[in-house]
């Protein structure tokens, strides 16, 4: 049921640890106070993975509940900083990524699916926390209307000028005695498996074919374009701007990538 | 402090356990089952008789027999699922004042939750004779797939039996925490939970202690007494083309039928054939007349095929939104009664494509997971804890009866997340906004939680004035609302209208009979 927010059962059971959990409830609010790395008790030289280890570590301590069983306002206390951990740990894992620019793509072995009907689904909902929507929707009593004014698209300051036309993303001609560099073939393979959404093995082939010719922009762009779509169906629509963004700066003739990117712009309410 | 018990409450058969050195122990009730039938009857001299005592009674006193209560809990009278069952219980349901789904027993309306306040305090119970100590606060385990006023139903039940319920914890989560306690290794696992009632889907990774939930899905008027009817459909269209007559017009007749028909699904479990026999089921003109035939079990999985097929979509879609194939899943847990049907477990084989883990006790694990639970609360168990996630988008209603979402499906819980609203009249002084839960675009399609005012606005020109509204769902699931007028920062008052459950009075009155 909806509730009123001073509303809940009382704890009746005041157990002896409550001035524990206060004291420890207020001090992890000074050290969210301090900034998001302070919180998750981060180094300077943190990876994603590390903020991810430390931000499971105080799940363990600060989920609220672990204070299920007290009383009523240090329940909601417990809530409040878990939830500010949370937003600590979504924006640290956020600011890494940016300060890495593409995260590595880690050799994942491919697998075979043994049940390809179960792929073709797209994902419904997104499991990042719900985005702060600044829309306005004036409200006609008894029912709220959204407002449906279009929403300004923020330009993103230039990158550096890329020459257009075929010379510039085809690859250098062939090395002798270099692998076979990456054909239209491959870009089509690559395509069909983000079409399908099956991420992990468009990022095992994206992975070979870096490997194959490290040099190129085009491959560089269209990792950019699987995590900016990855990023889109989930709905982190920020994320999905930036990288879509940066796979055209690196190949202007991405035209997945502006399809995209149109439908980004279209769709957003 | 006392002790937090964990309860599995479910449609059929209820369970209870307790945390012990670290391991879940599940408690014997004083008739030695080890589960209990979730079922409730009133005698004529007024007493109440609570599982297996009310199920032997089934027969002679169907119409004060009330199973399946978890069924109706929380429901509307007018809700699809609802009206569905109504034609098939032997009980009566009726419309509360709210339009809440209750059920008149001899004459007397009761609610779904006093009913399941019942098993509950019959839990409680059991519990308490084992332990040697009163005991006040549970866990309860409730279907993924409840929405907030089932939910809130749960609650309100428990209260009712004397419980606070510390935590409602989703039943296949429950089933995960007891399975991870003792496999803690990181891992991908599908809980496949089909039970009496309900079939809920969850994804869940264990990763250094942490089991997060990554989507969940389900249907919650999918379980075993969907194939309980397919048999007595079966049986009852049968018998009528036999003999012309119709066996569903006689309570004591379709009782009987229900029983033979949950017996002959569980042997067929386990034999291909098994016989129906019922001698003087009806009254013919002739005389009396027998049902007697013999069941197999391919007739059974043939005329249960829909409701199989059904369980194909939750999979599909809880595997889409974690981002998963079936290759990531490293185990797949079959819980709830009706998993043990062989064709089910075919189904979950054929859709993860890897067999199940064996030595989980579907009846059971649950409850474990309840009493794990209740560990990680009162911090025996230090290193174990659940991030979970809210099954339903939860928003608010739009010009065009359209829904505008405010948190998503498969949120990871705790979580907040706030919409701006401004005014469309000059000086307006309030705005009304009502909640609803569901996946339908359409609002009125969904769940409707209940409609909140925001007051004491600054009277402005209109559009000027702007409120942002904040939902904040807790651990549980349940949502609190906030609203703030933006520019002075000035807390507007929020007013809920409840439109379904119990008032407080009412499970204040409804304890004191119970004599909790």
């Amino acid at each position: 049921m909806v509730r009123p927010p001073a509303a809940g059962y009382d704890s009746a059971v005041a157990g002896l640890d409550e001035a524990r959990a206060r004291h420890v409830l207020a001090d992890m609010q000074e050290r969210l106070a301090r900034g998001p790395s302070d919180a998750l008790g981060l180094a300077p030289s943190a990876t994603p993975e590390d903020a991810r280890a430390a931000f499971l570590q105080l799940t363990k301590q600060f989920h609220p509940v672990r204070f299920g069983r007290m009383a009523i306002d240090i329940q909601k206390l417990a809530n409040e900083v878990f939830l500010s951990l949370r937003a600590a740990h979504d924006s640290v894992a956020k600011s890494l990524r940016r300060q890495t620019g593409p995260i590595p793509l880690a050799p994942i072995a491919p697998h075979v699916p043994t049940n390809g009907r179960a792929q073709v689904l797209p994902p419904r909902a997104s499991r990042s926390p719900a985005t702060h929507d600044s829309g306005e929707r004036p409200v006609v009593p008894p029912t709220p209307t959204p407002a449906s004014g279009p929403r300004p698209i923020v330009a993103r300051p230039p990158g550096p000028p890329v020459p257009a036309g075929p010379a510039a993303r085809a690859p250098a001609a062939a090395r002798p005695g270099s692998a076979p560099l990456v054909t239209p073939r491959d870009e089509v393979v690559v395509l069909d498996l983000l079409q399908r959404q099956q991420w992990d093995q468009a990022r095992t082939v994206l992975h070979q074919l870096s490997a194959r010719d490290p040099g190129s922009r085009r491959i560089r762009a269209l990792e950019a374009y699987a995590r900016g779509r990855e990023a889109q169906l989930d709905r982190r629509l920020d994320d999905a701007r930036v990288e879509l963004q940066d796979a055209l700066e690196l190949d202007p003739d991405l035209q997945v990538a502006k399809t995209a990117l149109t439908e980004l712009f279209t769709r957003r309410r | 402090m006392g002790r937090v018990i964990g309860i599995d409450l479910g449609t059929t058969n209820s369970c209870v356990a307790v945390l012990e050195g670290g391991e879940p122990t599940v408690i014997h009730n004083q008739e030695g089952g080890r589960t209990t039938p979730s079922m409730v009857s009133w005698n004529a001299d007024g007493d109440v008789v609570v599982g297996a005592a009310s199920k032997r009674q089934m027969i002679t006193n169907p119409q004060r027999t009330v199973f399946g209560a978890k069924r109706l809990l929380g429901r509307k009278m007018h809700d699809r699922e609802v009206q569905a069952l109504v034609s098939r219980l032997p009980y009566k349901v009726v419309s509360a004042k709210n339009g809440d789904a209750w059920v008149e027993v001899a004459g007397t309306p009761r609610s779904p939750q006093e009913i399941s306040a019942h098993v509950l305090a019959k839990m409680k119970r059991v519990a308490e004779d084992y332990l040697g100590e009163p005991v006040f606060e549970a866990v309860v385990t409730v279907p993924a797939y409840f929405d907030d006023v089932q939910r809130q139903a749960t609650k309100d039940a428990g209260a009712i039996a004397g419980l606070t319920v510390r935590a409602i914890l989703n039943e296949p989560t429950a089933a995960a925490l007891a399975y991870g306690a003792q496999h803690q290794h990181n891992q991908r696992l599908a809980v496949f939970d089909l039970g009496g009632g309900t079939f809920d889907i969850s994804i869940l990774a264990i990763e250094n202690g942490v089991f997060e939930v990554l989507a969940t899905h389900g249907d919650t008027s999918l379980g075993g007494d969907d194939f309980d009817r397919v048999i007595i459909d079966l049986l009852a269209d049968e018998f009528a083309a036999e003999h012309g007559l119709n066996l569903r017009e006689d309570t004591v007749a379709l009782q009987r039928l229900k029983e033979a028909a949950e017996r002959s699904k569980i042997e067929l479990s386990s034999a291909m054939t098994t016989d129906v026999n019922l001698p003087f089921i009806a009254a013919g003109p002739a005389g009396p007349v027998h049902l007697m035939r013999e069941l197999e079990r391919g007739q059974l999985e043939r005329a249960c095929r829909p409701l199989i097929d059904r369980l194909d979509a939750p999979c599909r879609h809880a595997l889409a939104d974690a981002h998963c194939t079936p290759a990531d899943i490293d185990q797949v847990l079959l819980v709830g009664g009706m998993s043990r049907m062989p064709a089910v477990q075919e189904r979950a084989v054929q859709i993860f494509g890897k067999p199940a883990s064996k030595g989980v006790n579907p009846d059971e694990i649950v409850a474990m997971g309840a009493a794990v639970h209740s560990g990680i609360m009162g911090g025996e168990l230090q290193e174990v804890v659940l991030l979970d996630v809210t099954p339903h988008d939860m928003g608010v209603k739009v010009a065009g009866d359209r829904m505008s979402v405010v948190i998503t499906a498969n949120t990871s819980i705790p979580t907040r997340a706030k919409k701006i609203f401004a005014t469309t009249e000059d000086n307006q002084t309030y705005v009304a906004i009502e909640i609803y839960q569901g996946e339908h675009e359409l609002a009125s399609r969904n769940r409707r939680l209940g409609r909140f005012i925001l007051g004491d606005l600054r009277p402005a020109p209109r559009g000027q004035t702007k409120v942002e509204v904040s939902f904040t769902m807790d651990a549980d699931g349940i949502l609190e609302i906030t609203a703030a007028e933006i520019g002075t920062g000035r807390a507007a008052s929020v007013q809920i209208e409840a439109s379904s459950g119990l008032t407080a009075e009412e499970i204040q009155r409804l304890g004191q009979r119970l004599g909790t």
